[in-house]
């Protein structure tokens, strides 16, 4: 077959915008923010303490030192912002240390400051997709960067009931109307009670995200008080795998037609 | 963490479900298991635990507490005779703490160095092989048996989570002491590596010097070996920080470090060292033991955690009776006091480190009670008005007008050869910056897919990526980077069979002109690269804008061979009733079994002469019956023609085809068409 005409969407941003649909449909925004994070929005503030062994669950990619007040990142795409000098700016990072950001986490508290330093009290329901990057050895199910979506709900009363429908109804939607998912106990040090969520297909069961109810330690880092949340992430590269049997995830960035060409919107 | 199911059995009276069983029970209650391992008789599970159960789970005691909290079983703890205390020599421990750590984490927990150090004194022990029982314990997880002192100390820590050391009592000259290193002090470890030292690290020494790596490595020198006949036991506890950074700093792990990073209770050190000595006294029953020097300045103190029953049944959206959740709470050696007001008083053991906001008892009460239990709920209703950030919204809007106008988005690797800012501990040399722009990797896939192209099907290449770059700024100065982090645009072109023109400029005026905006491009050998950071707050996402999504067609991915390919074109006149497919199926025939080697095939040009143009002779071909060179009825002078030409690719997915295989199949093709008269031009 000749391709004609039309090109073809990288199967990753169709995924983002499918899932962006799927959580619009319940009152979900897209938020963004820098790959560049500092140390204290990547871990710190996401209570995850210096010299603890939680940093190890992440292999990180440290910066060398630049002079990291000379360095601008990104303005945060938040959702009200429309124009204005102060996202032409971009922000500032002040702390010391930087990274590649090695989730997409540290969204969660970008976006809680900017709200409440906006006067913006929660309700807040966002998701983050982006790209975020590990510091392992690559192979079929590993890559030094790859895509993460978050999400975050923040409003007076949340239980592990609102987690499990809102999970629920993106894997029906994504997956299909059959998808099924479980709930077993997990850490993540920045959610409490920890989740790892698992989805059925056909009869087996696969880990699909890491979830839990906000540690309150998140919210004292960002000074927001009398607020609970749930927040979940998951790889958008895995759920492409399994939704398409793609064997290896070094595909997606192979540059490749061979592998993008096959994905026929 | 390995974790051996006949080890775990010691823990119960009635017997344990099957192993397969108990890794089911700890993946719904506590762990995930990645693997059971038959071996001499035992199972052994691989036990995954996560740091904040580190504190008391890295244990086969910890594990056994956990299963028996989750099938409502008692823990039996072993008799064990503690020997008596005989009259040995005194043993002096001096701790000196320098002035406090600087980065107090929390202000309740403990910061000195050494919260804790029990000494003492063992005499008359021989040093011998460990008896098989023993043996068996350790090799079933994986640990070599070294002697009976030494598997003793192994096996405790193993059973309890508490790291312990023994010393040849009679190469240790004055008091155990326990303090920061001088810098440039060395120490010979029992691998036999010699370190030198400085003020981070923490020493256990006596008066000549080192003896040991405090919490991380024993040394060399009163290493317990086969005269070894006199005992300093050890029982510590470090503090957690000051061990993960030596021994992340000295390369050195062990099982003693990564329990004492994870922090552990100082109070397990007291039971540890009961442990310790009431299984040496088994093993040596003519040893004599000393008393219990016990250096502890700060006993820990029992936490207690206040909560609301509603506060933890409102988190799992359940309705658990105040009975149920104290029951569940004491299943996990939580002693639970119920106050007035739906109020309970929950004292944690010693070992739970992890258990300090109510928000930690709902977990232990969700998990055991079973997350299965919690309902589906869905959010309340919300106002539905999403807005869209401008940069997603610009960003999706141009991917949508490059993918109509025929470009495909790849996505490369942030990571480069070359850059601004460089990777602290890079994965691989051409790994070890961030890149500065998207066109490189661009002008890589163009070449890759032009390669490919006829494979693919692709007339030409045009390839687009969106993605962030961090370029140097203009004014940043030398060895400085003052650059930022940038939303860039790299669209390209590469010819194929069709050549065109302008197409990177065509590209980025049509999508300037549809934002309305007029792009900056970098246009360098058909690759443009557009920074996209001015654009944002120029534009604005229509109300409710929804990407327009057609539905996907693929299903399933196909995996493609990595072998080369061969290309064929065949062009024929054949008369113009006769449709391309008429045609196709006469190729394909022809091809036959040979068609799993046919990778691709595409009609790639028509060509229909109409009629004798003036002055020049109709384009016909001379075709005729190859059987009796005469002409045949559809080679009739005068009759309308039409041109097809048709691309076969040729691949195996799995070995490099050779030329004359083609050419056989080709052949084949070239025959199937004679067959029908028509002849391949």
């Amino acid at each position: 077959m000749e391709n004609k005409e039309k090109g073809h969407l990288h199967p990753i941003s169709r995924a983002i915008l499918e899932i962006a649909e799927i959580f619009g449909q319940i009152g979900f925004e897209v938020a963004s923010g820098p790959e560049i994070e500092d140390e204290w929005h990547n871990f710190d503030a996401l209570n995850v303490p210096k010299d603890h062994p939680s940093r190890d669950m992440q292999d990180t990619f440290w910066l060398k030192q630049p002079k990291s007040e000379s360095l601008t990142v990104n303005p945060l795409s938040l959702t009200k912002e429309r124009g204005g000098k102060k996202s032409r700016q971009g922000l500032k990072i002040k702390d010391e240390r930087l990274l590649l950001r090695t989730h997409t986490s540290p969204v969660q508290i970008r976006y809680m400051e900017e709200k409440l330093k906006a006067g913006i009290k929660p309700p807040y329901r966002i998701i983050v997709p982006g790209k975020v990057f590990r510091n392992e050895a690559t192979d079929a199910t590993h890559e030094a960067q790859f895509f993460q979506v978050e999400g975050l709900y923040v409003d007076k009363e949340v239980s592990l009931a609102h987690l499990k429908g809102t999970i629920l109804h993106f894997f029906k939607k994504y997956f299909g109307p059959d998808a099924e998912i479980r709930f077993r106990p997990s850490f993540f040090s920045f959610v409490e009670p920890g989740i790892e969520v698992d989805v059925k297909f056909g009869d087996r069961w696969l880990e699909m995200m890491g979830a839990g109810l906000v540690h309150p330690n998140v919210f004292r880092a960002v000074g927001l008080e009398g607020y609970r949340g749930f927040a979940f992430g998951g790889g958008i590269d895995r759920f492409l795998m399994v939704k398409y049997g793609i064997p290896d995830i070094r595909l997606f960035y192979s540059g490749d037609l061979r592998f993008i060409n096959q994905f026929r919107v | 963490m390995l974790v051996s199911y006949n080890w775990l059995q010691t823990y119960f009276k009635e017997k344990l479900p099957p192993a397969e069983k108990v890794g089911e029970v700890l993946t719904f209650s506590a762990f995930e298991i990645d693997g059971i391992e038959q071996k001499n008789g035992d199972s052994v599970l691989d036990v995954k635990v996560l740091p904040d159960r580190a504190h008391y789970a890295l244990c086969h005691r910890g594990i056994a507490h956990e299963i028996a909290a989750a099938i409502d079983e008692k823990i039996v703890l072993p008799l064990k005779k503690n020997p008596n205390v005989e009259k040995l020599p005194p043993l002096k421990v001096v701790i000196s703490d320098p002035n406090p750590i600087s980065h107090k984490l929390e202000a309740e927990s403990c910061i000195s160095d050494c919260r804790r150090y029990i000494g003492r004194r063992v005499s008359g022990v021989k040093i011998s092989e460990s008896p098989k029982r023993l043996k068996e314990r350790l090799e079933s997880i994986g640990e070599r048996s070294i002697n009976n002192v030494v598997d003793a100390a192994n096996f405790v820590m193993f059973d309890m989570g508490q790291p312990l050391h023994a010393f040849d009592a009679d190469k240790v000259k004055g008091a155990i002491q326990i303090r920061r290193a001088e810098s440039g002090e060395k120490i010979s470890t029992l691998d036999c590596k010699d370190i030198i030292l400085d003020s981070e690290i923490l020493m256990i020494a006596d008066d000549m010097g080192p003896l040991a790596i405090a919490g991380i490595k024993g040394g060399k020198r009163a290493e317990v070996g086969p005269e070894t006949k006199n005992l300093i036991l050890e029982s510590a506890n470090f503090e957690p920080t000051l061990i993960r950074r030596a021994s992340e700093r000295l390369q050195i792990r062990t099982g003693a470090s990564k329990r004492f990073e994870n922090e552990i209770s100082p109070e397990v050190a007291g039971k540890a060292m009961t442990e310790f000595s009431a299984l040496l006294a088994d093993l040596l029953p003519e040893a004599e033991f000393g008393e219990v020097k016990d250096a502890y300045p700060t006993p820990a103190r029992q936490s207690v955690i206040e909560a609301k029953i509603n506060f933890i049944n409102s988190l799992l959206d359940l309705k658990i009776s105040e009975k149920e959740i104290a029951g569940i709470l004491e299943r996990l050696g939580i002693a639970v006091e119920i106050r007035g007001g739906g109020v309970l008083s929950a004292a944690i053991p010693f070992e739970r480190l992890d258990l300090k906001i109510p928000e930690d008892l709902a977990e232990e009460v969700g998990r055991l009670y079973g997350y299965d239990k919690v309902p589906v709920a869905a959010l309340p209703a919300a106002k539905l008005e999403t807005a869209t950030p401008a940069r997603f919204y610009l960003e999706n809007r141009i991917r949508e007008i490059l993918v109509a106008g025929g470009f495909s988005e790849i996505m490369a690797s942030s990571l480069s050869a070359k850059g601004e800012l460089a990777i602290e501990k890079p994965l691989a040399s051409d790994k070890s910056f961030l890149r500065t722009n998207l066109s490189e990797n661009l002008k890589t896939s163009l070449k890759l897919n032009a390669a490919n192209a006829p494979l693919i099907g692709l007339p030409e290449v045009k390839i687009f990526e969106i993605g962030k770059v961090w370029p140097a700024s203009a004014s940043a100065s030398a060895g400085e980077f003052g650059g930022r982090e940038e939303s860039h645009l790299a669209l390209g072109y590469a010819p194929g069979r069709i050549k065109n023109k302008g197409i990177v400029e065509g590209a980025v005026k049509k999508i300037s002109a549809e934002l309305g905006i007029e792009l900056k491009a970098k246009i360098t050998d058909n690759a443009a690269e557009i920074d996209l950071e001015p654009i944002p707050p120029k534009i604005s996402a229509p109300e409710n804008w929804r990407p327009k999504l057609p539905p996907v067609e693929t299903t399933k991915y196909k995996p493609f061979s990595t072998y080369p390919f061969i290309v064929r074109d065949v062009a024929l006149f054949v008369p113009e009733n006769i449709s391309d497919q008429a045609v196709w199926s006469v190729i394909e025939k022809a091809v036959g079994q040979s068609a799993d080697l046919l990778a691709n095939h595409y009609l790639f040009d028509i060509y229909k002469p109409k009629g004798p143009p003036a002055g020049a002779a109709p384009v016909r071909l001379p075709v005729r019956d190859t059987q009796t060179g005469a002409p045949r009825a559809g080679g009739q002078a005068g009759e309308q023609k039409i041109s097809y030409a048709f691309r076969l690719v040729f691949q195996s997915a799995g070995r490099t085809l050779a030329d004359g295989e083609v050419n056989k199949i080709m052949a084949e093709v070239y025959k199937g068409l004679a067959d029908r008269g028509w002849q391949a031009r």
